[in-house]
């Protein structure tokens, strides 16, 4: 008998709190559509992306435009080297994500000219 | 019963994946337009909340490790002065 009546409250509570919840959710939308928040947000995650451009990447391993990938190379075990060792693990991912942006820059120019 | 072994087989599942699958798994993409206090803290390898003095003891050995003198590039030594900045302030 009780047990009904938990069960009852229960299930009208949830009710109560899932709508509720829907409710705050769509006027933090309206709220963050009116101050072009969101928009900002959208348009940060996808400037920032998951890529890396080819300038960062060039700058992160500190070489230039013409620029063989012996040096890089070099550059590249360097720094990993030295990041491994004494470094944070964040710039050692940012400087093998340097090397793998330039390594396929460089694959297209090698396919390019032979 | 049955769902203690189902458990420990999960159990078991779970941290073979972990040492067979290297835990380093590289970070995606570049810098973030705009450094925040969680970046910082990931390029000095310190916490959030991490005293002075661990995040100065920390930022002198990234910049040994990655000096432009000694094979680092000025952009990397920018990054993680811009880091000790934002968290030792």
């Amino acid at each position: 008998m009780a047990a009904k009546i938990i069960a009852n409250l229960i299930i009208m509570g949830s009710g109560i709190v899932g709508r509720a919840v829907l409710q705050a959710y769509r006027k933090a939308l309206e709220n963050a559509n009116r101050n072009g928040v969101a928009h900002e947000a959208i348009n940060n995650i996808r400037r920032a992306g998951k890529t890396m451009t080819e300038q960062e990447a060039r700058q992160i391993l500190g070489i230039s435009e013409n620029s063989t990938w012996e040096e890089i190379m070099q550059k590249y075990d360097t720094l990993f080297e030295n990041n491994a060792k004494n470094g944070s693990f964040y710039l050692q991912s940012k400087v093998h994500r340097a090397k793998e942006c330039l390594e396929a820059v460089y694959q297209n120019k090698n396919q390019g000219t032979s | 019963m049955a769902a203690a072994a189902v458990g420990g087989r999960y159990m078991i599942r779970t941290w073979q994946a972990f040492k067979a699958h290297p835990v380093s798994k590289f970070y995606q993409g570049g810098f973030q337009q705009q450094m925040t206090r969680r970046e910082a803290a990931l390029i000095l390898g310190v916490r959030e909340h991490d005293p002075f003095h661990t995040v100065t003891a920390a930022h002198r050995r990234m910049m040994v490790a990655n000096h432009p003198d000694a094979g680092g590039s000025h952009y990397l030594a920018s990054k993680i002065n811009e880091a000790k900045d934002m968290l030792a302030s």
